[in-house]
């Protein structure tokens, strides 16, 4: 790969569409609109874009908590019984008697005591030791790594993320736009498939353009915004991929206001997982969800920013499950990823930078709580002094697509990566799915 | 000898933020380098000075940040030659620096003049420059870097963001850098705090950078990087590649790359011959160009107020920008914005529709202020009772005023079909005569109008 293609790459890795124009299907427009104006009348009301089929009593749904910016995992599973952590970190270190205990010589960061709770009640599986081979230390790169997540011998091509590849198979998944959603300003990576691709939900509606159908006049208003998407506009894929967003973000403004009533947490992602929790109560046909929290890329006086930080994570995770009807909550896994952990030693900032493995969490009634993996330890570092990683992290996605989402993880990944044995039940009811392991160990993963 | 009005549209709107009528018009008469030339010319725009408010002790960060915001983007509507605006927000997507973290407003304006007033002459000059002020040196953590414990952030950042892209450099070249870029760091001890270098916090032994072992200077890194080949080349390449993404498309033929970037090496890395190359390349005029990008919010939303004539300062359109997804002086990330489908998301278009009917109430109700357009056009005629227009030209003149003139830039005939199909439905409801001041058919239309995909296009 030349120094350009690897440029598109990683501008493109954290978000864009998928392979344009083929990525987004018209057929159903055309079918329904006919070649003119005067036929457009009928169209609106036989077309349904967000008609994403219910989630199923067993079936289950995926939180997706992306940590940008680089989670220090040292400090956020920490090693109590390492000297050399304590000596890397002279001021940064988190003292064995702050940790919450999770065992002999591990401990949670102090401002994850809702996680701790669950973590006791069997409800999170702590995965260590989480990476992959050959670690780019870039944001952007490391990002679109983990978002990609092939694990194929040849790439697919950066165009698709491992969620998008999952909804690809699901029924119709050109046409659903409500499979995945990003509660944000743009849809990352991860979201976009070959064919399907996640719609944005903001995190407050005001008084959302296409809600409020009592006028006459607005509501022909937006019904001919709608039908912009009724036809080739002439304009080239940017033009009618933009009349095809307008018609949907349209369309769900008929479908999602009740989910933005009542009361909500003060911080962002507290925001976004209320609001998660009330999509999901109002089963809309959303499979995975994608919400995000910033302020991990500490590479100076990282103490306070870091424990504020994962404590809107712990505070956010709890008002999930707690804003979930009981119905749904056994239906509901969530799972927090970062572009890499940091170095084991601090800088003269009192902070750390880019570095490697880190550990991630699995939430969720369904999970069979407890350590996974393998840590990264302080004393067993790369060429580099980075820490060594012990789980692939697609290990962990195929752990999730085949037990939790019911897919062919071969098929989204490219590679059979095993199951490292999280679940303890399926989504609801359902009882564990479980793969083959690989019979025979890989050398190296193809990045 | 002439240009084609649909070529100096065209030109015009990716230089600035849409074209009146009478703007492509004063272009047409003469050849395609001298209009280039003319839009270059940036003395025809007023100096800049910061906004009022900075002189204010009692206005706090947050109210001159709001004011600093309002300020670009009314300069944007209203210079001249925007192109110096559209460059120097280029800029700040390149050298993406966040307010949240450099916190001060003073700061970020420092930069923002430094791109107004360099952006168009040596990256070298331009790069040193933005490396060694406070916004920077902050953002990325250069303060306080200092011997024995380097920060990495800049220098990492240096070289894959702000010069030679992805895979280009090793990560021992990151570490070298770092060390070399230590003590480049701000004095808070003065007010306003500055750049300062101690040495006394800079590391003199040798470093190995990019093979060559000695006693590196931060700045001298940036020297190298920009002056000795190949990374002079490759950071060519790297620069035209993104700012051909930035004003006419992404993803360039190698053709098109390779005469850009001989160009610019050409001048000495001279931004302003990269600038001439791009607009003088058949390539910019294409199907490929003309279809190729979509307005981001902030171009939408000068567009807007542009062709309105209602100003930042009365519409505060930051209140909108977050949601949109590009706030000014706020990029998502160190990478800056990147393009095309990241604004497509209901999110990011609820946003721009909530702005649009705002825009649209704003001209409505302001009787006594001089906006332009079609809605108050509509208005006055309606006031002296010719307010008959048919509805092809009623669509006509509502996208006109938005810089889709019928007869340079034609509207989509399937969006002009469905507007059309919507406007005889819409009159046909209203009980006549419905002409008044409150025309719902006029006002509505302008609402679309912005809303289209044809606006919404760059």
């Amino acid at each position: 790969m030349n120094g350009e293609d690897f440029d598109d790459l990683a501008l493109d890795r954290l978000s864009l569409p998928a392979s344009l124009p083929g990525g987004v299907s018209r057929r159903r427009f055309l079918q329904l609109a006919g070649a003119g104006a005067a036929t457009l009348t009928p169209y609106l009301s036989s077309l349904s874009a967000f008609a994403a089929p219910p989630v199923g009593a067993n079936d289950g749904i995926l939180v997706l908590i992306m940590m940008e910016g680089g989670n220090d995992g040292l400090n956020t599973v920490v090693p109590t019984s390492e000297s050399r952590y304590y000596s890397l970190r002279p001021g940064l270190g988190i003292a064995p008697g702050a940790a919450l205990s999770l065992g002999p010589g591990v401990g949670l960061h102090p401002a994850l005591p809702k996680l701790k709770a669950r973590f006791d009640q069997g409800d999170v599986a702590v995965v260590q030791g989480v990476g992959y081979a050959n670690p780019d230390l870039n944001h952007f790169s490391s990002m679109g790594i983990w978002m990609n997540g092939w694990g194929g011998a040849r790439q697919t091509g950066p165009a698709t993320g491992w969620v998008g590849r999952y909804m690809d198979g699901l029924p119709n998944a050109a046409d659903e736009s409500l499979y995945g959603v990003v509660v944000g300003t743009s849809v990352p990576l991860h979201m976009v498939g070959n064919i399907a691709r996640a719609s944005g939900l903001p995190t407050n509606l005001r008084g959302a353009f296409g809600i409020d159908l009592r006028d006459a006049s607005d509501a022909r208003m937006f019904d001919a915004l709608s039908s912009f998407a009724g036809g080739a506009t002439g304009l080239g894929q940017w033009g009618d991929l933009t009349a095809k967003v307008e018609h949907d973000t349209l369309d769900l403004a008929q479908k999602i206001p009740p989910a933005y009533q009542g009361t909500f947490p003060n911080t962002n992602l507290g925001r976004e997982l209320t609001l998660v929790a009330k999509l999901i109560n109002t089963n809309l046909g959303i499979r995975v969800f994608n919400t995000n929290i910033g302020g991990f890329d500490t590479h100076s006086g990282q103490a306070g920013g870091h424990a504020t930080q994962l404590g809107e994570i712990d505070d956010a995770i709890d008002a999930l499950f707690t804003t979930l009807s009981p119905a749904w909550r056994s239906r509901v896994t969530v799972m927090t990823f970062s572009e890499f952990g940091r170095r084991p030693e601090q800088n003269s900032d009192a902070g750390t930078d880019h570095g490697t493995a880190a550990p991630l969490f699995v939430v969720g009634p369904r999970v069979k709580g407890g350590l996974y993996g393998a840590p990264s330890r302080t004393n067993d570092l790369d060429a580099n002094g980075n820490l060594k990683y012990h789980v692939d992290f697609r290990q962990v996605y195929s752990t999730i697509l085949d037990t939790w989402l019911k897919a062919d993880s071969r098929q989204v990944l490219g590679y059979n990566f095993g199951s490292l044995g999280f679940f303890d039940g399926g989504p609801g009811g359902g009882t564990v799915v479980t793969t083959r392991r690989p019979r025979r160990r890989r050398k190296r993963l193809t990045v | 000898m002439t240009t084609p009005a649909v070529d100096v549209a065209h030109l015009r709107r990716r230089t600035g933020f849409e074209a009146t009528p009478a703007e492509i018009a004063n272009f047409t008469p003469i050849d395609l380098p001298a209009i280039v030339d003319a839009l270059l010319d940036f003395s025809l725009n007023p100096t800049d000075a910061p906004p009022p408010s900075f002189g204010d002790p009692a206005k706090a960060n947050w109210g001159r940040m709001q004011d600093l915001i309002k300020w670009w983007l009314d300069r944007m509507c209203t210079v001249p030659r925007p192109l110096q605006e559209k460059l120097s927000f280029f800029w700040l997507g390149h050298f993406a620096t966040q307010v949240s973290k450099v916190d001060h407003a003073v700061d970020m304006y420092d930069q923002n003049h430094l791109f107004r007033t360099e952006g168009a002459g040596s990256l070298e000059t331009l790069v040193q420059n933005v490396s060694l002020q406070v916004a920077m040196l902050i953002y990325l953590d250069n303060d306080p870097n200092e011997k024995g414990t380097p920060n990495e952030n800049f220098a990492r950042e240096l070289m894959e963001l702000l010069t030679l892209g992805v895979n280009q450099y090793t990560q021992d070249d990151v570490v070298a850098s770092a060390r070399a870029w230590t003590g480049h760091n701000v004095d808070y001890n003065v007010e306003p705090r500055v750049y300062r270098f101690y040495p006394e916090r800079h590391d003199t032994d040798p470093k190995t950078f990019m093979g060559v072992t000695r006693n590196w200077d931060g700045p001298e890194i940036i020297t190298h990087i920009l002056t000795v080949e190949p990374h002079r080349s490759t950071a060519a390449r790297y620069i035209a590649k993104k700012m051909w993404t930035f004003f006419a498309y992404p993803k360039p033929s190698a053709t098109v790359l390779d005469a850009l970037t001989t160009a610019f090496l050409d001048s000495n890395l001279n931004i302003t011959a990269l600038l001439r190359a791009i607009f003088l390349r058949p390539e910019f005029y294409s199907a490929t160009a003309r279809q190729g990008l979509l307005r981001g919010p902030v171009e939408w939303i000068v567009t807007c107020l542009r062709m309105t004539g209602l100003t930042a300062e009365e519409m505060n359109p930051q209140w909108w920008m977050e949601e949109m997804g590009q706030e000014l002086f706020e990029p998502p990330n160190v990478a800056g914005w990147m393009d095309n489908a990241y604004w497509l998301n209901g999110t990011a278009l609820w946003a721009r529709a909530d702005f649009a009917r705002n825009v649209t109430w704003k001209v409505h109700n302001n009787h006594w202020t001089p906006t332009a357009g079609f809605l108050r056009t509509v208005i006055e005629r309606n006031a002296q009772n010719q307010y008959v227009m048919s509805a092809p030209a009623a669509i006509d003149l509502a996208f006109q005023s938005f810089g889709r003139v019928p007869a340079i830039a034609p509207v989509s005939t399937w969006d002009r079909g469905v507007l059309e199909n919507w406007l005889v439905t819409q009159r046909a409801s209203e009980a006549a005569p419905v002409y008044t001041w409150r025309d719902w058919a006029a006002i509505n239309l302008t609402t679309m109008t912005m809303l289209s995909p044809d606006v919404l296009l760059a």
